[in-house]
C-alpha cells in the first residue's frame, strides 16, 4: 500500500502572528476516507489549504508536506493543484462562474484539455454528481445541495486523486445530506474530509484524526475515537447519536 | 431594491434571435430615435411603429412592460424639464420624453429577451480587454449573494433598532455598506483560493 | 445620473463612446500592470459590491431617497485604475441588464462616473488627505473628493446634453452642478460613514497604502485631470451662450408656471449670487464657495467621527 499524502511537523502562522497550526504530523494511505474533526478555530481549514498548496504564501525552508511523494511547493503547485483536489465550505465562494457548465469546466480548461474533451468531463462529472441537463443553470437559482453537488462536480472534472472535503454537509438539509452522502461513500478517490457532522464520519470514514489548537490530539478508528465521550467532550465535540445506540450494555 | 433579474419572458421571434442580431438591431433604432430633431412630433410616428412592432413580437405582457418604464422614467422626466427653456419649450419637452421613452422601452425588450450569458459572450466576441470580462461575469455571479447579505443585514440591525429617525437610518445603512464592503473583500479572497485550487495562475 | 437614451445626439455619443474606451483601456493598460493576479477576483467582487451598495437608500427629506454613487470609495478602495474597471462593470450591466441609463448612452455615462469622476476624485483625495494628514485627514479628504466627484460628474453631463443641443449648456450647467451639489453632500457623508465603518473593521482597507503614482506619466495624467476639474469650473466665464443665466432668470417667471414641482426653480435661485453682473463668474464662484464649505463640513465630521486619540496615525 504507497501513501497518499503525508504531513509532517507542519507549522503555520498567520502575517498577523497568530499561530494556527504547531506541528501537526500524520499520513494517509491510498483509497483510505480519513475523518478530521475538531472545535471551531482548531486549525481544520487551514490545515486543508496547506494539503493542496493554497498556503503558505512563501515556501517554508523544508516541505512539511508531500503528495505521493512529491513536496508541496509554490514550482510544482499547478501539480499539486490537479492531484488534490478541494472542496471549500461556502459553495458561493468556490462557484464563481455565471452558469454551471463554465464552472465545471473552469478547472478542465485551465488544464489546456481541448474544446470537446473538456464538453465530455464536464458532463460526466454532473452525471456522477446527479445533475445531468443542468449546464446551463445560473448558481444563484440552485438548491443549496445543489450548489454543493455542482462544487464537486468541478473539482471531480479536475480529475484528481486525492479529494479534500471542507465541511461538505453545512448547511443541508437531511435529504440533501443522506444524497451528499451516498454520493462521497461511492467515490473512488482517496478522501479527506473535514466536518462537525461526526455522523457523516462514522459512516464513512474508517479512520478519524482529532485536532484541537493546532495540534494532532488523538487519531484512531471512527468507532473508538468518536465513542470516547470524555475525549470527545474535552475538545468541544459530542459522541454521535449513531454510537450511542452501539453502546455495550 | 431594484433587482429584478430572474424575469423570463415566453419564447418569441425576438428571444429567438441572436444576440448579435438584436443588439445591432436594438443600436440601429436607437441611433433613428436619437438623430429625430426636437420639434418636430410628427416624425415620432415612425419609431412608434417600429417600438410598437418589437414590443408586440416579443410578447411583452404591456402592463409589466409599462411597469418598468415608468420604474426608469423619473431622471428622463427630470431631465426633459430642462428643455423647458428653449423658445419651442413645450414641444421639445414632449418629443424629448417620447425619445428617451420609446428608447428605453427598446433597451427594456432587449434585456428581458437576452440571458445574461448571451450578452457576455457577445460581449467577449466583441473582445473586450479580459480583466473587463472577468469583472463583468463576477459582477453578475456575486451581485445576488451581495443583495441577499444587504437585506439580512440590514433586518437583523432593524430588528434590534427601537428608535426611530434619519440619522439613525444614514448610520445603520452606512454601517451596513461598510460590513458589505469587508465581506466582499474577505469573499474575493477566498473565491481566488477557489480559483487557484482549479488551476488559475 | 444616469443618462437616458434619446438625450444625446449621433456626435456625442460617438464622441463619449470614444473618450470613455480611451479612460478605460488606459485603466486596462495600467491594471495588467499594477494589479496582481490576487486582485483580480477583488475588482469582480468590489463591482458586485458597488452595485449592491448602490441599492441601499438613504432617506431625504420629504420621502424621497437617494443612494450611493461610490466613485471615490471605489477610487480609495481598488486604487484609481481598479476603480475605474469596476464602476465600468456596474454601469455597464445597469444598461444592459436592468435598463438604467441608455445604451447609446452608455459611452457617456462611462465616461462621467467611471472614469471622470473616480479618476477627478482620487486626484483630490490625494492632494487633501497630504494637506492635512493622518486619519483624519484622509476622511475629511475622502468627503470633499467624493462631493467634487458628483458636482464634476454633473457638470460634463451638462456639458454633454448641451452638446447635443438637447439642453442650453447654462441652464442645464446651473441645474445640473445645483442639484448635484446637494445629492453630493449626501454622497460625501455616506462615503465618510462608510470608510469610517470599514476602518473599524480593517483598516488596511481604506488606509494610506493606496498606491503612490511614482512615474511622470502617473504626475502627468493627475495634473491633466486636476487642470481639466479647474477648467470645468472656470469654463462658465468663458461660456460664450447668448442667453446666460439673465435670460434664464427672466424666463423663470414661466418656469414656475409650467412645473408643478419648482425642480429647477430653486437650485437656479440658490445658485446665483446677486451682486455679481456676469452668470459664468456667478456659476464659478459659487462652486468654489460650495466646494469650501463642503472641505469644511468634511472636516468637522472628520473629526466627530475619528477620536482625537486615533488621529495620530
Amino acid at each position: 500500500m504507497s501513501m497518499a499524502l503525508q504531513v509532517r511537523d507542519l507549522r503555520y502562522c498567520y502575517p498577523d502572528g497568530k499561530e494556527a497550526l504547531k506541528g501537526v504530523t500524520f499520513a494517509v494511505e491510498d483509497g483510505e476516507c480519513v475523518g478530521l474533526v475538531g472545535p471551531n478555530g482548531a486549525g481544520k481549514s487551514t490545515l486543508l489549504l496547506h494539503l493542496n498548496g493554497l498556503l503558505p504564501e512563501t515556501d517554508a525552508p523544508l516541505p512539511a508536506v508531500w503528495v505521493r511523494g512529491i513536496p508541496v511547493s509554490r514550482d510544482r503547485a499547478r501539480e499539486i493543484h490537479r492531484r488534490v483536489g478541494l472542496l471549500f465550505q461556502d459553495p458561493d465562494d468556490q462557484l464563481f462562474c455565471p452558469t454551471v457548465f463554465e464552472d465545471v469546466a473552469f478547472g478542465p480548461s485551465q488544464l489546456g484539455l481541448g474544446e470537446q474533451e473538456v464538453k465530455t468531463l464536464v458532463e460526466s462529472s454532473l452525471r456522477t454528481v446527479g445533475l445531468e441537463g443542468f449546464e446551463h443553470r445560473m448558481p444563484h437559482h440552485l438548491s443549496g445541495g445543489e450548489k454543493r453537488r455542482v462544487c464537486l462536480a468541478g473539482v471531480l472534472a479536475c480529475r484528481p486523486e486525492i479529494l479534500v472535503l471542507d465541511e461538505p454537509t453545512s448547511d443541508l438539509d437531511p435529504r440533501a445530506k443522506r444524497e451528499l452522502k451516498a454520493l462521497l461513500g461511492g467515490l473512488p478517490a482517496t478522501r479527506i474530509i473535514a466536518t462537525h457532522d461526526l455522523e457523516l464520519v462514522v459512516e464513512l470514514c474508517s479512520r478519524v484524526i482529532l485536532i484541537d489548537e493546532g495540534r494532532v490530539v488523538a487519531e484512531g478508528s471512527a468507532g473508538a475515537l468518536l465513542g470516547d465521550e470524555t475525549l470527545m467532550l474535552a475538545h468541544g465535540l459530542e459522541k454521535p447519536h449513531i454510537l450511542r445506540h452501539r453502546h455495550p450494555h | 431594491m431594484r433587482l429584478q433579474a430572474s424575469f423570463h419572458l415566453p419564447p418569441s421571434i425576438i428571444s429567438r434571435l441572436q444576440a448579435s442580431v438584436k443588439a445591432a438591431g436594438a443600436l440601429v433604432i436607437l441611433l433613428g430615435i436619437a438623430s429625430l430633431p426636437l420639434g418636430v412630433p410628427l416624425l415620432l410616428i415612425v419609431p412608434v411603429v417600429v417600438t410598437s412592432a418589437a414590443a408586440l413580437l416579443s410578447r411583452f405582457p404591456p402592463v409589466t412592460l409599462l411597469r418598468r418604464l415608468l420604474m426608469l422614467e423619473p431622471f428622463a422626466v427630470a431631465a426633459s424639464a430642462l428643455v423647458l427653456f428653449r423658445p419651442d419649450g413645450w414641444t421639445a419637452f414632449w418629443t424629448l420624453l417620447v425619445k428617451s421613452s420609446l428608447s428605453l422601452t427598446i433597451v427594456i425588450i432587449f434585456s428581458a429577451t437576452t440571458p445574461f450569458g448571451d450578452i457576455f459572450m457577445l460581449l467577449r466576441r466583441l473582445k473586450l480587454p479580459g480583466i473587463l470580462l472577468t469583472t463583468i461575469a463576477l459582477l453578475y455571479r456575486y451581485l445576488f449573494v451581495l443583495a441577499d447579505q444587504v437585506e439580512r443585514m440590514r433586518r437583523a440591525r432593524a430588528g434590534r433598532t427601537f428608535a426611530k429617525g434619519r440619522r439613525l437610518a444614514w448610520f445603520l445603512n452606512s454601517g451596513v455598506i461598510g460590513h458589505l464592503a469587508v465581506r466582499s473583500v474577505e469573499r474575493a479572497e477566498r473565491v481566488y483560493a477557489a480559483m487557484r485550487a482549479r488551476g488559475w495562475e | 445620473m444616469h443618462i437616458p437614451d434619446g438625450f444625446l445626439d449621433a456626435k456625442t455619443v460617438a464622441a463619449t463612446a470614444a473618450l470613455a474606451a480611451a479612460g478605460v483601456s488606459m485603466a486596462v493598460y495600467r491594471a495588467r500592470r499594477t494589479v496582481p493576479p490576487a486582485k483580480v477576483p477583488l475588482l469582480g467582487l468590489s463591482a458586485a459590491f458597488l452595485f449592491a451598495a448602490q441599492m441601499v437608500n438613504f432617506p431625504v427629506a420629504g420621502g424621497t431617497s437617494g443612494h450611493l454613487i461610490g466613485s471615490v470609495l471605489a477610487a480609495i478602495m481598488l486604487g484609481p485604475s481598479g476603480a475605474v474597471i469596476a464602476l465600468s462593470a456596474v454601469l455597464t450591466v445597469q444598461a444592459l441588464l436592468f435598463g438604467d441609463g441608455g445604451l447609446l448612452a452608455l459611452g457617456a455615462n462611462i465616461l462621467n462616473m467611471a472614469v471622470l469622476a473616480p479618476l477627478v476624485g482620487f486626484a483630490l483625495y490625494r492632494l487633501v488627505s497630504r494637506m492635512i494628514g493622518g486619519p483624519r485627514g484622509r476622511l475629511t479628504a475622502a468627503g470633499f473628493a467624493a462631493w467634487c466627484s458628483i458636482v464634476v460628474a454633473a457638470a460634463v453631463c451638462a456639458g454633454e446634453l448641451a452638446w447635443s443641443g438637447a439642453v442650453p449648456w447654462s441652464v442645464g450647467l446651473a441645474a445640473m452642478t445645483g442639484i448635484h451639489a446637494l445629492i453630493g453632500v449626501g454622497e460625501a457623508v455616506v462615503t465618510m460613514l462608510v470608510i469610517a465603518a470599514v476602518g473599524r473593521i480593517r483598516p488596511d482597507l481604506v488606509g494610506s497604502s493606496a498606491p503612490v503614482p511614482s512615474s511622470r506619466v502617473s504626475f502627468l495624467v493627475y495634473a491633466a485631470l486636476v487642470t481639466s476639474v479647474v477648467a470645468i469650473f472656470i469654463a462658465p466665464f468663458a461660456s460664450r451662450w447668448p442667453d446666460g443665466l439673465e435670460k434664464v432668470a427672466s424666463t423663470l417667471g414661466f418656469s414656475a408656471r409650467a412645473l408643478p414641482h419648482p425642480l429647477i426653480a430653486s437650485p437656479l435661485a440658490d445658485y446665483r449670487i446677486p451682486w455679481i453682473e456676469s452668470p459664468g463668474l456667478a456659476a464659478g464662484l459659487a462652486g468654489g464657495v460650495g466646494a469650501l464649505v463642503v472641505l469644511a463640513l468634511s472636516f468637522v465630521l472628520a473629526t466627530a467621527l475619528v477620536p482625537r486619540a486615533q488621529n495620530g496615525r
